[in-house]
């Protein structure tokens, strides 16, 4: 089922960066799929924009 | 002789002031010391004995009104047999002689409300009783 | 999403017995009108409904409860030991898919001590959906995921508003409905998903946050352990708050329920005025008699003082006068100067600057034999003449004092014994006046005075709750600032460090989106209703504002900004109840059908008239079914659906065992 657009609009207007949003709505689709270890999840994506971010800061 | 600045009281009777003033009687917690020291006073007028024991300043004399000063004048000047006037009139002569009354007094107060079982209304019935017959006693015939 | 139920299939169940209903759209307005007779089977068209969705008939009298689902005569007509299907489906579209719900159950016919008896096995949902447009294959889904599906569709928290019963409007507003609502409006607007997705993050916080602590420092710990057990508290006193505040409507309700029956008893008013009039009247009397008491308390303390002393005060008070009278009071010479003089013979005389001689000193000693008394005394004497006098006058006032004090208590005690008397004869008529439903007149006010006591211990709890809350949630604060700013400055854990970082925020972010999507949803839903009761009501200076509180309770202000919800019409109420409804399904975001029983029945002539016109009015947007008495659907109405809406009249056959379908048309 789709996220309420209203929850996306939302998550547009915070004052925070694009991956941070990003990782906003892959969290809402993983709980939203109905995973039962939901630890694992977050984990992993915290884990991945954790290492983006990273990537982003690295000098080039 | 030291000036004193403040009147005593023995700790035994200035408990005895603390429980009558923590049960309200007669509406002492809404009154000053001096209210019911003289009301201790009166009761032990006329039987006055030393405080014995370790004693407790109770009232500091800068709180005293003219009034106040009057009627614990009155109990040595009025006294007969007193002495030399100049004696009884000195403040420290009065207190010391009001003390002695209190020391008796407080005592005397709290065996009545014992004798009422601690019932207000039949503590004050006491004293109405009591009243009239210090009129008798004290006003009529005077008068 | 437009939902449309296109029919609804009916095999042995009650007096449907097996029985198709087509609904079609044929009249540009989706309207359709089943007009029958009370006792046909009206409100058991709700029931086969609920029980083919919910597995239970939510519509229920006590009398129907008793009748088993199997159809009366197929009972009656078959030998016992067979077993009968029943079963309901309900037919419907929207865009994207034909849906089918289909409850079965076998029925068995037996006997038990030598009557007739049915046993149904446990019923099951099967849900069938088909794509419309070709794309994609058919599913047949079987419980857990038909019910599933049901909730999708039919949400059973918010069922009635669905299938409406116009008869039983008192439920719509009952807070336990509301609590319904609101659970389903955040299902449906995935305010929960928000709500499980930070709850999942606190989680994975408190997690991260016991690492840390326990590869920390002693500090670290101490701080973790005291954020813990304050959150912990903190969570405590929230849920106690929601609970308090959650109670509250519920007593709020009774308490207008027994109030109304109160106000219903017009014949006892007069006795109550006189209850209240005395009961004050009593109350006064004893403040002045308290007041009283203290007064006569000091005059108690005083004339003791004063009667106790009174033979030495007039003792003094005429020797004072005797003094005076001798011209001793005041002394000419002050005493204390001379034997000041007499003591230092060194000294010269102040007044002519000699030194005394032996003549002098014995002139001294004759005076000062003549004066008694010293200045200082004299001063203090002629002080204290006036109080003595004072203190005099005021103990031959006793006696008259005294009698003024017995006379006034007197007639108080009088006055008491009197207002006591009347207001006992006046609990005693109450007490014994008859009621409403055989409930005697007192029972009810003491329940009045029982849940008055329950609001207010619960209104100060929740003060103080929320006064506990708020602290709480600042030691919160502050801890886990001390405790960020702690780890913050720990080296060597920066992984755990920035994954935490992350989730505080993110558990941030996530709270304002939902607290915002939370009065979002409400304020939507206050607007709707308000707007869609305003073209619903005819009242048009009456009503001034509509407010939902946190828990969708609604609530109804006129322009004085009263509340008045309770007094609303039959007619009124309706309006608001479909009002909310309509707001409600555009809140949930799907366009659902309405099947209304008794849609008009409360309302009368123009009224009637007037929400029959907004009932076709929805249909131009959403499938209505209406489920109307001969009665409700007067000549006006008629006037009014003719040639707009699918009409047809169901009856029972003549041995009232199976319906049948009258007269179609439009």
């Amino acid at each position: 089922m789709p996220i309420n657009s209203k929850i996306i609009d939302q998550i547009h207007q915070l004052p925070i960066s694009d991956s941070e949003k990003k990782l906003m709505t892959n969290i809402l689709h993983y709980e939203e799929e109905g995973k039962f270890r939901y630890k694992t999840g977050y984990n992993e994506l915290i884990q991945k924009h954790l290492k983006d971010c990273d990537t982003e800061t690295e000098p080039q | 002789m030291a000036n004193k600045d403040r009147i005593y009281v023995s700790v035994s009777n200035r408990n005895i002031s603390d429980v009558l003033k923590r049960n309200k009687v007669l509406d002492l917690d809404s009154f000053d010391r001096i209210d019911y020291f003289l009301l201790a006073v009166a009761f032990g007028l006329n039987s006055p004995k030393p405080i014995q024991h370790k004693k407790d300043g109770f009232i500091r004399y800068d709180s005293l009104s003219v009034e106040h000063k009057a009627l614990m004048a009155s109990t040595l000047l009025g006294m007969s047999g007193a002495g030399d006037i100049n004696d009884c009139a000195n403040l420290d002569a009065v207190t010391d002689f009001c003390e002695k009354c209190a020391e008796s007094g407080f005592p005397a107060i709290q065996a009545m409300f014992n004798d009422a079982n601690g019932n207000e209304e039949v503590f004050e019935k006491m004293l109405l009783n009591k009243l009239d017959e210090l009129y008798r006693m004290n006003v009529e015939t005077d008068l | 999403m437009s939902i449309f139920i296109d029919r609804i299939s009916f095999v042995n169940y009650r007096q449907y017995g097996t029985f198709d209903i087509n609904f079609s759209n044929d009249y540009g307005a989706k309207l359709s009108v089943l007009i029958a007779k009370n006792g046909t089977g009206k409100t058991t068209l709700l029931n086969a409904i609920s029980w083919c969705l919910y597995d239970e008939e939510l519509h229920l009298s006590d009398k129907d409860s008793t009748l088993s689902i199997l159809n009366r005569k197929v009972s009656q007509d078959n030998p016992m030991g067979k077993f009968f299907p029943v079963s309901v489906r309900i037919c419907l579209h929207n865009e994207e898919n034909r849906v089918e719900f289909l409850r079965k159950t076998d029925a068995l016919i037996q006997e038990r001590d030598g009557v007739r008896s049915i046993a149904c096995n446990k019923s099951q949902l099967t849900v069938s959906i088909t794509p419309l447009q070709g794309h994609g294959n058919s599913r047949t889904l079987r419980s857990p995921d038909a019910d599933v599906e049901v909730k999708r569709f039919f949400d059973k928290d918010i069922n009635h508003f669905y299938f409406f019963d116009g008869e039983n409007l008192e439920d719509f507003f009952d807070p336990e409905n509301a609590k319904n609502i609101k659970q389903s409006i955040f299902n449906i607007s995935q305010v929960t998903l928000l709500d499980t997705v930070r709850n999942h993050l606190t989680g994975l916080q408190k997690d991260l946050n016991k690492k840390l602590a326990e590869t920390g420092s002693e500090q670290e710990k101490e701080t973790y352990e005291q954020l813990i057990s304050t959150k912990e508290k903190c969570d405590a006193t929230e849920k106690n708050l929601h609970d308090a505040k959650n109670t509250r409507p519920h007593l709020a309700k009774k308490r207008e329920k027994v109030e109304k029956q109160i106000r219903d008893f017009t014949p006892a008013n007069d006795l109550i005025e006189k209850q209240r009039y005395l009961e004050e009247k009593l109350k006064g009397l004893e403040a002045d008699i308290k007041a009283g008491l203290t007064v006569r308390r000091t005059f108690i303390r005083r004339y003791f003082i004063l009667l106790s002393l009174f033979p030495r005060i007039q003792r003094t008070l005429d020797d004072i006068r005797s003094k005076e009278k001798n011209g001793k009071l005041p002394p000419s010479i002050d005493r204390t100067i001379v034997q000041k003089l007499l003591k230092n013979p060194e000294e010269p005389c102040p007044v002519c600057k000699r030194h005394l001689d032996e003549h002098c000193r014995k002139e001294l000693d004759k005076l000062l034999s003549h004066l008694e008394i010293s200045s200082k005394t004299s001063h203090f004497l002629v002080e204290i003449k006036g109080l003595l006098e004072k203190f005099v006058d005021e103990v031959k006032g006793y006696k008259s004092r005294l009698n003024g004090f017995e006379a006034v208590k007197r007639e108080w005690d009088q006055r008491k014994e009197n207002l006591t008397k009347e207001l006992q004869r006046t609990n005693q008529k109450l007490k014994e006046y008859p009621g409403a439903n055989g409930v005697k007149f007192q029972e009810l006010q003491n329940e009045r005075a029982d849940l008055n006591q329950k609001i207010n211990n619960l209104d100060e709890q929740i003060g103080l709750y929320t006064q506990t809350l708020e602290q709480q949630k600042k030691e919160c604060e502050h801890l886990q600032k001390q405790w960020n700013s702690l780890f913050e400055k720990t080296k060597g854990r920066k992984e755990m460090l920035d994954q935490n970082r992350i989730v505080t925020q993110l558990i941030e972010n996530f709270t304002l989106i939902q607290q915002n999507l939370e009065n979002e949803i409400k304020k939507e839903i206050e607007t709707d209703t308000w707007r869609n009761f305003g073209s619903l009501n005819w009242k048009e200076h009456t009503f001034n504002e509509i407010r939902i509180d946190e828990n969708y309770n609604l609530s109804v202000f006129n322009s004085e900004g009263q509340k008045i919800t309770g007094s609303l019409s039959a007619a009124e109420k309706m309006a608001l109840a479909y009002a909310f409804t309509l707001a409600i399904h555009k809140a949930s975001g799907k366009n659902c059908p309405l099947v209304i029983d008794s849609p008009l029945g409360r309302a009368s002539d123009e009224n009637r008239k007037r929400l029959a016109q907004i009932l076709k009015d929805i249909s131009k947007e959403k499938q209505v079914i209406m489920l109307v008495t001969p009665n409700e659907y007067s000549d006006e109405v008629s006037g009014l659906y003719k040639g707009h809406a699918e009409i047809r009249e169901m009856g029972l056959t003549p041995d009232e065992t199976k319906i049948e379908m009258g007269g179609y048309y439009g």
